[in-house]
């Protein structure tokens, strides 16, 4: 499990990704980049019905990042 | 061929045009500027929020100057070249517009973030803005009195 | 109190994330269990509004109509329909394992407010509430967002959120707590989450976003269900039916990550995994993978698979003969070990620059035999 985490997370942010000018943010500023769904309050009914029927939470509210396009 | 060849060598280039900075004859010919009017140049994209803000006010500040003085030109930096058309379309700019869409000239001028503001006079660039501003146009004005 | 819901903590920051357009948007969801089970029909409104380029606030409201049963034991008082009762030293006979039916509204509501500053760092204030018959919930959180680098391909996000809830208990429901059984009153218990995240970010390529983040979340006071019981001492004659209980501590800690990649301008892919572990022995694994299909100007379809499983609490026994002296005991199958699957779709039409309508199609399966169908209908205006 660890490893997999690992493996996963030494891909993602290796450092040999190329630097991406600001010019470049074309596709990463796309709503569709930003959210796992176009219907925003449906991923809130979402989370909401998960948390009361699973006994897991947390994690989900990444707020972070964005593709420094504005 | 030639603008191929001129985004390549522009492309491969680690420079940033920084203030007191002197356009290169090629970049001024490129933007079709000259000695004679201070420019005001914007960076922009369709897909960048802040600057859909700021377009109308850049739009209405360009009302108020001297246009034999003074000009405004836009960058569109989008590389969706219909998407920047349209966009250019729907936010009605009312002054000369580049769709720089091979990032010729926004690689040559690196800003940092987007929109960014350059003012240039006789080639020389004279201040930078980076990011949007809630009043862009007041700000252009005042710094367009200053530099004159 | 079934579908509780003190706002889920990460969710009202997972709210915040900016939007830089202006709308109101109103929400219709209709959820049913099979066989009788819950039902929920709730709107929702929520607004954006950008104020100045530095400034976005975020209002959030819903009001969720809760009926239905759900199921845990009781005894049998042969008054034919299922309710809610408890008793000691009970002829075994008539222990029961059914759906207890109930009804509850929740109102609740958050209000969130994002500060870009000169160097474009973010900073996010939320206030939330939540309420129901017998649950309130109040929550503030914040949390900062800083920019690694002048390229803003980087970025490091920390949060954190203080939920403090009340939780009324009847005291006619003997067991559970210390008040006067008889008098029909209720007892106020409190509890509160500390929730903690930090999120680093990093635009990998041009079409393309990944994330990790570690969270940390720590519970304490009652977090025991009042609503249900367990059965203790059960010798085959006679046996106890009494409230459940649970540790009145719960540290939680976990880690997640997303990638997000733009296949073509049309055609967007998501997918998250969570891991998550907490001192009630209870693990999970999450995975989501999501698509995200803009047909064309018009028509966005969006499709989505999420797969979940979970290993039980060292306190949870669903058996009725189980659990004799144990301190901690609870017969709740969402304590259980279990996995669960959801399907997801849903279809946004734009009709013009600034009104688009959506519809939406879930279906949610449990392995404790519970199924959910959920579908939402709603229209936004862009102003």
């Amino acid at each position: 499990m660890k490893f997999t985490i690992t493996i996963i997370v030494l891909i993602l942010f290796s450092g040999c990704t190329k630097e991406i000018k600001p010019w470049e943010k074309g596709m990463l500023a796309k709503d569709s980049m930003k959210s796992s769904s176009k219907n925003t309050i449906g991923k809130k009914f979402e989370e909401h019905m998960f948390f009361s029927k699973e006994a897991s939470k947390g994690g989900s509210g990444i707020s972070g990042g964005g593709c420094g396009c504005n | 061929m030639k603008k191929i060849l001129l985004g390549i060598f522009l492309s491969l280039n680690l420079f940033a045009y920084e203030v007191g900075d002197t356009l290169k004859n090629t970049m001024a010919q490129h933007l079709n500027i000259d000695n004679s009017k201070l420019y005001v140049i914007d960076f922009y994209a369709s897909w960048c929020g802040s600057c859909k803000k700021e377009l109308p006010l850049i739009s209405q500040a360009n009302i108020q100057i001297d246009t034999n003085k003074v000009e405004f030109l836009g960058i569109n930096v989008d590389k969706d070249i219909q998407a920047s058309m349209e966009f250019n379309k729907e936010t009605e700019i009312n002054f000369r517009v580049i769709n720089d869409s091979n990032s010729i000239i926004v690689s040559q001028f690196n800003p940092i973030g987007i929109p960014t503001l350059y003012y240039v006079k006789n080639k020389k660039i004279m201040k930078i803005i980076t990011g949007a501003l809630d009043n862009i146009d007041k700000q252009i004005l005042n710094d367009i009195k200053e530099m004159e | 109190m079934q579908l509780r819901l003190s706002l889920a903590t990460a969710t009202l920051l997972a709210s915040m994330a900016l939007q830089a357009q202006d709308y109101v948007s109103l929400q219709y969801l209709q959820y049913d269990e099979g066989s009788g089970r819950t039902s929920v029909s709730a709107p929702a409104l929520t607004i954006n509004k950008d104020f100045g380029a530095d400034y976005t606030l975020n209002a959030y409201i819903v009001v969720d109509a809760v009926s239905g049963a759900s199921p845990a034991y009781s005894v049998d008082t042969g008054s034919g329909a299922s309710a809610f009762s408890r008793g000691i030293g009970v002829a075994a006979a008539t222990v029961q394992y059914s759906n207890i039916s109930y009804t509850d509204t929740r109102t609740a509501g958050d209000l969130a407010l994002t500060k870009r500053l000169d160097n474009r760092d973010e900073l996010n204030i939320g206030i939330a509430r939540s309420q129901e018959r017998d649950f309130y919930s109040s929550e503030l959180s914040t949390e900062y967002m800083h920019w690694l680098g002048d390229n803003k391909n980087k970025s490091l996000s920390f949060g954190v959120s203080y939920q403090a809830n009340e939780i009324l208990v009847e005291c006619t429901v003997a067991g559970t707590s210390s008040c006067d059984t008889g008098s029909g009153a209720s007892e106020k218990m409190t509890a509160s989450v500390i929730n903690t995240q930090l999120t680093y970010a990093q635009n990998i390529s041009q079409n393309a976003t990944a994330s990790i983040s570690l969270f940390g979340i720590m519970e304490s006071g009652y977090l025991t269900n009042p609503y249900k019981n367990v059965v203790r001492n059960n010798n085959g004659v006679t046996a106890d039916v009494v409230g459940e209980n649970r540790p009145d501590s719960r540290k939680a800690y976990g880690v997640s990550l997303k990638y997000a990649n733009a296949l073509r301008s049309s055609l967007t892919f998501h997918t998250l995994y969570r891991y998550y572990t907490d001192d009630w022995n209870i693990n999970s694994h999450t995975l989501d993978l999501s698509l995200i299909y803009e047909l064309n100007k018009k028509w966005t379809l969006d499709f989505g698979i999420r797969g979940y499983m979970q290993g039980e609490a060292d306190f949870y026994n669903g058996s009725s003969t189980y659990f004799t002296s144990q301190i901690y005991a609870s017969s709740d199958d969402r304590l259980s070990n279990f996995t669960s699957s959801t399907i997801k779709t849903n279809v946004e039409y734009t009709m013009s620059k600034d009104w688009s309508v959506n519809f939406s199609a879930n279906y949610y399966e449990q392995s404790t035999d519970l199924q959910a169908l959920y579908f939402m209908t709603g229209i936004r205006y862009n102003f």
